[in-house]
């Protein structure tokens, strides 16, 4: 109950997959998705002009051939430009996500992907009705002469995105209405990982911990509370870290009968060096060796014992 | 068996995982062996993740196990590519099949007939309402088509391919526009009816006799093309009905479900009218302007219907209960 409380606060999207065990996708919120789109535009903005520069340069040249010539050179050019701006235009999202993965240049910056709705690779059908849809999700379209004033003269309008960014808000998993359409969502990869443990240079950490004493029981609750308080504590000021972790030292240093002026700080980093560090896990062997790396070669279905855990 | 140890221990394969991803991410050709490997280090991954909990791993490799369980599943099970055999069977048995059967496409067809039909007659017969296709079109505008017809000569074949471009932009863009607009019905039944009257009106005004060669060239020019054209408009207009009422009409479905079961059915319409917008762009960019003489030109406009007769209604014929 409470993880399912934390997966909605955290726009986390928990999937099944066919090997039994659940694991979670960080949804992707409208601005880094608006960064993305504006750099696919950004590109195909750039390729349309050099495009088009090219076909002029061309044309240039022919008229030198001759009249004749030139116009039908770049008759043909410009009706050949326009087609495939068509397709640009419409089609170059839907079959950039329907052969690279759910991705486009613009979510492969931003690292985003999109995925059916049940965690799983999109299909092509998806992939062209949630790009149809984009126009209406830009739309309401404004001209500049609404926006800038009387002064705008330049020709053009532009996209207020507000359909789209309402559906979003609305919405559990941050889908707009091309979303809500095809089915699909769009899910954040982070790459940057730290995944060790902790290292503390401070000595004085292992000796405390041969303090502590040996029956005092470290909650699964409590040892997340503890990682996640070693984990954070560098970016924090000291004075901050006392602050925090004393809510947790006192009623330890109390029950424990340690000092009451041990550092706070100190004793909760000695109770994480314990816990991860020092202390073993399990006394069974057999189940150990089944997490430590027993399955890699042996190819067995993973099902029963994951399923068991969970 | 220490916490520490047991990450150090599983590191290793963690590793291998990350650097598989990104090497399978980028080659076009897997090795076999590789992709064996990478499963293997997948499902490790999985179990791993599976019994995190009961080891108390810390919650940021937990998290990380998330992210690289999460990664190569999205490796391992990549979006399906196109099938051809599933993709002509679609195309030739079962889209047909849905498009005779569409209660949508049948109200966007008399629709937009009915109105088209309409206002071509007000347009053309000028007692009932004589200021009719100027209040419609604008008198300017009626006054610009006319004498572009008035003095048509052809066009070179340059112009041609760039009309053709031009119209393949522009017509197939406002199908596809009606068909999105169409998801909040309103907005698309209105420029569905405006197109309607509009060119209605247009074809009404050009009929008329007293314009003599500019009525002449006008017919002309949109025989070959004129089916492809206004039966692909009907189409995406159809298909953009039918999303547009899935969300309104359920069905027992839950709203959602039923906007997903709508779109998946309506794409291969709008497939298709985009299809023939391709064909009444590439007639209309190079037949219809062309010096050829008007029998030709309303044999492509005669076989154009009969081929999209054979396709709409022989083949979705089939099939029926």
């Amino acid at each position: 109950m409470a993880n399912e409380k934390r997966r909605v606060l955290d726009n986390l999207l928990a999937v099944k997959t066919p090997e039994n065990i659940s694991f979670q996708f960080r949804m992707a919120g409208p601005f880094r998705r608006l960064f993305a789109f504006l750099l696919d535009v950004l590109i195909l903005f750039a390729a349309t002009i050099i495009v088009s520069l090219v076909i002029t340069i061309i044309s240039v040249f022919t008229a030198v051939a001759g009249a004749e010539i030139a116009s039908l050179v770049s008759g043909t050019l410009s009706g050949l430009f326009l087609a495939g701006l068509f397709f640009v235009y419409w089609f170059y999202t839907a079959i950039m996500e329907t052969f690279w993965n759910g991705q486009t240049f613009g979510k492969m910056a931003m690292r985003l992907r999109t995925l059916s709705s049940n965690g799983e690779a999109i299909d092509g059908v998806q992939a062209f009705l949630r790009n149809f849809f984009r126009l209406i999700d830009v739309s309401p379209v404004v001209s500049g002469f609404v926006l800038f004033g009387e002064g705008f003269d330049t020709p053009g309008v532009f996209p207020m995105f507000m359909f789209g960014l309402i559906t979003m808000m609305v919405s559990r998993k941050f889908q707009r209405i091309g979303d809500l359409v095809a089915g699909t969502i769009v899910v954040h990869e982070k790459r940057n990982w730290s995944h060790g443990l902790a290292k503390f240079d401070d000595p004085r950490v292992p000796q405390l911990a041969d303090i502590i004493p040996h029956d005092f029981y470290v909650s699964t609750d409590m040892a997340k509370a503890l990682a996640s308080f070693v984990d954070r504590r560098r970016f924090l000021p000291y004075q901050r870290v006392d602050e925090i972790a004393a809510h947790l030292a006192r009623p330890i240093l109390a029950r424990i009968g340690l000092p009451s002026d041990t550092n706070y700080d100190l004793l909760l980093c000695a109770i994480y060096y314990k816990t991860y560090v020092a202390s073993v896990v399990s006394e069974d062997d057999e189940v150990v060796n089944a997490f430590a790396g027993a399955q890699v070669s042996s190819g067995l279905p993973m099902t029963g014992v994951a399923g068991g855990v969970q | 068996m220490k916490v520490a140890e047991l990450i150090r221990r599983r590191q290793e394969s963690w590793r291998e995982l990350e650097l598989l991803c990104t090497q399978l991410g980028k080659q076009k050709s897997r090795n076999p062996q590789v992709v064996v490997r990478f499963t293997e280090l997948y499902r490790a991954a999985c179990a791993d993740l599976a019994l995190a909990d009961a080891y108390q791993l810390p919650p940021s490799t937990v998290e990380y196990l998330h992210l690289l369980v999460a990664r190569a599943h999205n490796q391992l099970y990549r979006s399906k590519s196109f099938q051809w055999r599933l993709f002509a069977d679609r195309i030739l048995i079962d889209t047909p099949r849905l498009i005779f059967r569409e209660r949508c496409v049948h109200i966007a067809f008399f629709l937009f007939w009915g109105l088209f039909a309409l206002a071509g007659y007000l347009a053309y017969e000028q007692e009932i309402w004589p200021t009719f296709a100027e209040e419609v079109c604008g008198a300017q505008q009626l006054d610009d088509t006319e004498k572009m017809f008035a003095d048509f000569e052809g066009r070179s074949w340059g112009e041609n391919s760039a009309m053709m471009g031009y119209y393949i932009w522009n017509n197939a863009g406002i199908g596809l526009r009606v068909f999105v607009n169409m998801l909040l019905v309103l907005p698309g039944l209105i420029e569905l009816t405006f197109n309607a009257v509009y060119l209605g009106s247009v074809f009404g005004y050009m009929f008329r006799p007293e314009l003599g060669d500019s009525s002449l060239h006008f017919k002309e020019f949109v025989t070959a093309h004129g089916p492809f054209e206004l039966t692909a408009i009907i189409l995406s207009a159809g298909a953009g009905l039918k999303i547009g009422m899935g969300w309104i009409v359920t069905k027992g479905l839950t709203r959602k479900d039923s906007l997903i079961k709508a779109g998946r059915e309506g794409l291969p319409i709008v497939m298709c009218a985009v299809v023939l917008f391709f064909l009444a762009a590439f007639v209309e960019g190079f037949i219809s302007p062309s010096p050829l003489p008007w029998w030709f030109k309303g044999m492509v406009g005669a076989l154009s219907s009969c081929a999209m007769m054979f396709y709409f209604i022989v083949l979705g014929y089939q099939g029926q209960p």
